[in-house]
């Protein structure tokens, strides 16, 4: 490694550009930033430490548009999924179908592909709640869309309101769920790929 | 005007003028901020100081408070023309709209807004907070004319607001408003608001209008909650902007619509006839068809129903034969001057024609196909214009309320005046009341060919089943509250009195092998007791055990199943007799029964994917509840429809339909006929006529001796004849009321015949007499008279006739009823 | 002879009341009250009266309607008041009244004056010249109670079930509450609105029964009647009193507890009320005196036959068309373009 063929260096401030080198490679820019700012501090050679806070903004740049893009392309994925979904009503797939495909398959789907997506950013946190956020959204999109078509049968006035809240629970209750399920999915990606890099 | 205030036990109230809601003051203050503060922030704008503030309308003073509160404002007028709602703004209304009257600025002038104009010096903001238009006059202040007028006192930046209709409920309205605001020279920008309590009086969503002389687009609204310098207590001006975004669709209207003048007044036809494009091409395509222009009549009041408008065109028609032709064709020639050439052609020939022979309206139509169709369209406008014309206390044919059941009580529409009854029949010489139904309809019982069951048919296929889209309405009451509650109901969940039904025999598929008439093998089951749970038609019920039934009478009923009709009394447990399994009759009843439980599946389907989304919440909502509890209903009456369904089967694919009965036969039921020698013959399942004279029963060629007529089958026939009967003495007893008045009319009419002669007579022909309110030459009097004399006549004999046929009837009826009397 | 019609003021209001209720030919239809509420749901009302020697003698209030680009009637409805009695006199009046009428047209708009007086069929020779209307403004039968009978002699005259049910009525403790309150009508409307649909007849809006209560509930001229048993309102009818005669004009009542016969209680309170304030006869209104089962009060009208009474038939509207009118409009429709 660079660092260590570099002798006006004290052993001090290479220990922390090692650690800022290795936060780096885990995606951790938090703590490389504060690494670095402890080898500066430290007084290792400026070379190096601009090279590496150039490293670390790329880094992080690329971390943020990942982690943007894996949102909206899993937002993509739930919508194409509950496209297909609205073929029919929940009951034209029977309900367990229906249950396993609104609530696991889809919402798996966006979590491995935010996962994937985020994999190099290396937070499962962020991510989870990037797949939480596109398949809840998609999922409260679709209830809502559905829910609006039927209207309640017989709306009656004085029934109104309660069908109402009826519908409105159902909806955040659905998009909460499925938000669950392809948060848990995603961050279990997101943890197994640092888990890989790491061994 | 009326006023009506209603105030609430929690200290809200409502003001309503003319039974239309004004405003309730849980939510008035987001139709008067909507209403006031665009304009007053977008005339900010322009001069953010010493603005002048014209309210017209908004006596309640609830418009001026916004004005009054917004910064800047130094002067304003309110110009209402009801003292009374500006004294209840003083004083019941001071605490909601801040004393707004005692404020200096503020000047009230209880005027007529156009007369205030007059004189009015330039304002920078004007309010017009005009109730919607209910009559003619009231559309003044919504006309091209007023708005050029305001736009005159307008400063050049000023900014004009003016409360509109609903584009969501009478669009053609809202936008004939637009348009003419902008024919005035002005700029007009759309924009709605929801107002919740009149949303709740289905008023639909509000629309506002913005105007001013410097143009105006939607992006001036975008950033108002940041210009605004008053905060608002319901309204979220940011979104304001949102409610100024209208379809494409929806401003195109804005091209078919006409301006709204003093001088064409299009304002009212166009809020009271919503979504309706008069075809008056069509019309004009097919002079002699009246059903197109029967439906280009508008309707001219909030109160009527299509349905009415039509059905009293019709009437019109009818009683237009009574009109002075000859008379009206002279008045028109007098002004003749107007019309085209070959229109004062035709109506000189049929002058000409008219002074040689009596007039018939038919000969009319043929002559002046035109004048004829424009006089049909002028008589119903003339008598469909005041709402209570089509309205008389109960003349409702039933379409108001649900749009669904228009058949029932259709026949009966118009104020108890029988129409419909003959042509002839309404015209001068009618006093009869309701009379709904012919002789030929009356005799055919219950359930014949044209009898209840074929309209029902129809009622069916009107119904709420074959309705819009895939998920029907049921009304409110529907089966929700009622179905499973033990009764009965029909249709539209309307609960009927229930009743039950005591036969042998409810095993799926059974097969009579016992019968009063026949004999054969008593059954060894024991009778059982099944109530009817769903009245399908007026007459069909099904079971509880899905058996289908059509009664005839209090006793006697039909049961149809597994291929078989028999004939049964409730006085005993087994058939009479089997009946002839007439395939038209089953076709019938599947039928009846498909259009049912389709529609019942499409209701269940509707409810089971809406309670797939939100079933789960049951628990916490009692409306939610209800509707799974209504599924479970919906789902027993499908079973019991399909198990109808199964259990009716089929005839044997040999059986044919019965020929239709002679002249002198009255159908009782389908199969059943009474004879013109007082027998009745009924055709059992093998195809052969049973024919009973009540004593003696002889069964075509297989017993050709007669043997005793079983007690329980005469009495069973007894109870069909004995409701046959009331239905006959009522009608006799309408046409006997109507034939004594019309012979007292006719010896009045001769009196007055022999009166006249005798003064032309003593005086020359030219005399002047009396005809009614008229005075006339006697000879016009005679003739006038002598064509009533021959209307009356014609008259007196249809009811003769009429009287005649129903009298054979009814003494068949009444003097068979001794020898069919002998019941048990 | 010697008969003259004037149009009258409002200083006329009390004795044209006073007339017009004491007239059986006429009722509450040419009351000024009536006019008022007329007026708020957008008609014009004007009113004549014929004089004779100085003294009012009959006359008619009337009603018209106008929408834009069509003429309606001039509507009399339970009138004109006239001296039907004496033909001769009653021709004169009623020619003086189709003048007045017509010269109103002429300026106002209006194709002919529709009257629908209270009398027995057939029409008199002198309206002759009329034409039957196609449509009526009040039913032409009705059934009519007589309220200058005691109580005794009422409940002797009823029908057997009728009495029963009056009595089975009394016994379950209904009870009858009379209003005159606005805010009363919120809790009559949805009664009225539940009848229509079970009946399927058409409900007229709330607007017009809030309009009809502004004008008739504060001159006393109509009042609400509701029925109670245990707490709960069964039925409810609105009745119009109106000199000589009380009318039964909307009623409703619920599908529930039928069997405490609550609409029999109300229209005896109602007959006892309006014998109070001087009614001397209580119409039922609509009414099927044959027994048709077609007919549009066939319903009611079995429920009706129960308190006996006498039946009254009417003659209906009649129309006096104004051909010259009629001629103009005709032409008019015709000479514009398309």
């Amino acid at each position: 490694m660079r660092a260590q063929n570099d002798p006006a260096m004290s052993a001090e401030s290479h220990a922390e550009i090692l650690a800022t080198e290795r936060a780096l490679a885990r995606g951790d820019m938090a703590a490389a930033q504060r690494h670095l700012n402890l080898a500066i501090h430290q007084g290792a050679p400026e070379k190096q430490t601009n090279w590496l806070a150039a490293a670390i903004e790329t880094a992080a740049q690329l971390q943020q548009r990942r982690i943007r893009g894996g949102g909206w392309r899993g937002f993509g994925v739930a919508v194409v999924g509950y496209l297909c979904l609205s073929l029919q009503q929940p009951l034209g797939w029977t309900l367990p179908l229906w249950l396993f495909l609104a609530f696991l398959l889809v919402p798996g789907l966006v979590g491995l592909v935010v996962g994937q997506q985020q994999r190099q950013a290396h937070l499962p946190g962020r991510s989870f709640w990037a797949a939480a956020k596109s398949s809840g959204w998609a999922m409260g999109l679709y209830t809502a869309l559905h829910l609006f078509r039927l209207g309640g049968p017989q709306s009656d006035s004085a029934d109104l309101g309660q069908e109402l809240l009826a519908g409105t629970l159902s909806l955040l209750l659905f998009a909460l769920i499925a938000g669950l399920a392809a948060g848990t999915v995603s961050a279990m990606v997101v943890r197994s790929g640092a888990k890989e890099q790491q061994a | 005007m009326s006023l009506y205030l209603d105030e609430r036990d929690d200290g809200s109230c409502a003001l309503y003028l003319d039974g239309d809601l004004q405003f309730d003051s849980r939510d008035e203050a987001l139709y008067h901020e909507s209403l006031a503060l665009p304009a007053l922030c977008l005339a900010r704008r322009a001069r953010p100081t010493g603005l002048r503030v014209l309210i017209c309308g908004g006596g309640d003073g609830l418009a001026l408070r916004e004005c009054l509160r917004f910064p800047g404002v130094v002067h304003a007028d309110l110009v209402d023309y009801d003292p009374e709602v500006v004294e209840l703004g003083r004083t019941r209304f001071a605490a909601l709209n801040a004393d707004a009257f005692e404020d200096t600025r503020a000047h009230v002038h209880i005027a007529d807004a156009w007369d205030f104009l007059k004189s009015a010096d330039p304002y920078d903001v004007v309010l017009c907070d005009f109730t919607v238009p209910r009559r003619a006059e009231d559309t003044r202040v919504f006309a091209q004319e007023w708005y050029a007028r305001l736009a005159e006192v307008l400063t050049p930046d000023g900014l004009l607001a003016l409360n509109a209709v609903s584009p969501q409920r009478v669009p053609e309205a809202f936008w004939c408003l637009r348009k003419t605001v902008r024919a005035a020279g002005l700029s007009a920008l759309p924009y709605r608001a929801c107002i919740p309590s009149f949303r709740a009086h289905g008023y639909g969503a509000w629309g506002f209008l913005l105007a001013s002389h410097s143009p105006l687009n939607a992006s001036l609204l975008h950033d108002l909650d940041e210009d605004c310098p008053v905060s608002t207590r319901q309204t979220d001006l940011s979104r304001l902007w949102r409610g100024a975004r209208f379809s494409r669709a929806e401003r195109r209207l804005e091209q078919q619509v006409p301006v709204h003048t003093l001088q064409n007044g299009c304002l009212l036809p166009l809020l009271l006839n919503p979504g309706l494009a008069p075809s008056e091409q069509e019309a004009a395509q097919h002079p002699y068809d009246l059903n197109p222009l029967l439906r280009a009549i508008p309707i001219l009041h909030p109160y009527h129903t299509r349905l009415m408008v039509e059905t009293l065109a019709k009437q019109v028609i009818g009683t237009m034969s009574a009109l002075d032709l000859r008379r009206l064709v002279e008045a028109v020639l007098r002004r003749a001057a107007a019309l085209p050439q070959e229109v004062r052609t035709e109506l000189t020939r049929l002058r000409e024609f008219l002074s040689l022979s009596p007039m018939q309206l038919q000969v009319f139509g043929a002559w002046c196909g035109r004048l004829f169709v424009a006089l049909v369209l002028l008589m119903t406008l003339a008598n469909a214009i005041a709402p209570d014309n089509a309205f008389a206390k109960g003349s409702g044919a039933g379409a108001g309320a649900h749009g669904s059941s228009a058949s029932v009580g259709h026949s009966s529409f118009g104020g108890g005046r029988g129409f419909g009854t003959g042509g002839g029949r309404a015209s001068g010489g009618s006093f009869s009341g309701a009379r709904g139904f012919s002789s030929s309809s009356r005799a055919g019982g219950s359930f014949g060919r044209g009898g209840s069951f074929s309209s029902s048919r129809s009622f069916g296929h009107g119904s709420v089943f074959s309705g819009h889209g895939d998920a029907p309405h049921f009304t409110g009451s529907g089966f929700r509250s009622s179905y499973g509650s033990g009764h009965a109901v029909d249709l539209e969940g309307v609960p009927r009195s229930s009743r039950s039904f005591f036969y042998c025999g409810s095993g799926g598929g059974h097969i009579h092998t016992y019968t009063v008439v026949h004999g054969g093998t008593a059954p060894a089951m024991a009778p059982q007791t099944h109530q009817s749970l769903f009245v399908a038609a007026k007459d069909m019920l099904v079971l509880d055990n899905g058996d289908v039934i059509i009664t005839l009478s209090d006793t006697a009923y039909l049961l149809v199943t597994n291929g078989t009709v028999a004939l049964m009394s409730d006085k005993n447990p087994d058939p009479l007799l089997l009946l002839y399994p007439d395939p038209t009759l089953f076709q019938n009843i599947r039928q009846q029964l498909e259009d049912q439980g389709l529609g019942v599946e499409q209701a269940i389907t509707a409810r089971q994917d809406w309670l797939s989304w939100v079933g789960w919440t049951s628990a916490l909502l009692p409306a939610v509840g209800e509707d799974r509890k209504e599924l479970t209903n919906l789902q027993d009456l499908d079973r019991r429809l399909h198990t109808a369904f199964d259990r009716l089967g089929n005839p044997p694919a040999s059986a044919a339909a019965t020929p239709p009965p002679a002249a002198d036969e009255v159908e009782l039921f389908l199969g059943c006929r009474l004879l013109a020698n007082g027998d009745i013959t009924i055709r059992d399942d093998r195809g052969e006529w049973l024919t009973t004279d009540g004593a003696t029963l002889t069964t075509g060629q297989t017993h050709p001796a007669p043997r005793p007529s079983p007690p329980l089958l005469t009495a069973a026939l007894y109870s069909i004849l004995v409701k046959l009967d009331p239905d006959t003495t009522a009608a006799l007893a309408s046409d006997r009321h109507d034939l004594q008045l019309s012979e007292t009319d006719l010896r009045a009419l001769q009196q007055d015949l022999n009166d006249y002669q005798l003064l032309q007579r003593q005086n020359d022909s030219s005399y002047e007499v009396d005809y009614g309110t008229e005075q006339i030459p006697a000879s016009d009097a005679i003739s006038r008279t002598q064509k009533d004399i021959d209307q009356n006549l014609q008259e007196t004999k249809r009811l003769q006739d009429d009287i005649t046929h129903l009298t054979l009837l009814q003494e068949r009826i009444q003097a068979l009823q001794p020898r069919y009397k002998t019941g048990p | 002879m010697g008969q003259e019609i004037q149009e009258l003021g409002p200083e006329w209001d009390a004795r044209w009341d006073a007339l017009a209720g004491q007239t059986a030919e006429s009722g509450f239809m040419q009351s000024t009250a009536w006019a008022a509420f007329k007026r708020s749901e957008g008609y014009t009302t004007r009113r004549y009266g014929l004089f004779e020697e100085e003294a009012l003698t009959g006359g008619a209030s009337l009603l018209s309607y106008s929408a834009p680009g069509s003429e309606g009637f001039f509507l009399c409805p339970e009138g004109p008041l006239m001296p039907w009695h004496d033909p001769p006199k009653a021709r004169e009046g009623l020619r003086l009244l189709a003048r007045a009428v017509e010269q109103q047209a002429e300026q106002s708009g209006g194709l002919g004056l529709r009257i629908e007086p209270h009398l027995p069929p057939p029409r008199p020779s002198l309206m002759r010249n009329w034409t039957r209307a196609p449509i009526d403004l009040n039913p032409i039968h009705s059934l009519m109670l007589d309220l200058t009978l005691s109580d005794a002699e009422f409940r002797a005259q009823m029908r057997p079930k009728g009495r029963y049910n009056l009595g089975l009525a009394h016994r379950h403790g209904v009870t009858v509450i009379r209003s005159q309150a606005m805010h009363d009508l919120t809790r009559f409307y949805p009664l009225f609105e539940e009848t229509a649909r079970r009946q399927r007849f058409f409900a007229e809006p709330f607007g017009f029964f809030l309009n009809l209560g502004a004008a008739l509930f504060p001159s006393g001229q109509a009042e609400l009647f509701f029925a109670e048993w245990q707490g709960e309102t069964l039925a409810a009818i609105l009745v119009i009193l109106f000199g000589r005669r009380a009318t039964y004009l909307y009623g409703g009542s619920s599908a529930r507890q039928r069997q405490v016969m609550p609409t029999y209680a109300l229209h005896w309170a109602v007959m006892q009320a309006a014998r109070a304030q001087g009614c001397r006869e209580y119409d039922l209104y609509g009414y099927d005196p044959f027994g048709l089962p077609e007919h549009l009060y066939a319903g009611f009208s079995q429920f009706k036959r129960q308190f006996g009474g006498r039946r009254i038939d009417n003659i209906g509207a009649w129309d006096l068309l104004f051909y010259e009118r009629l001629a103009a409009s005709l032409v008019e429709r015709l000479a514009a373009p398309g």
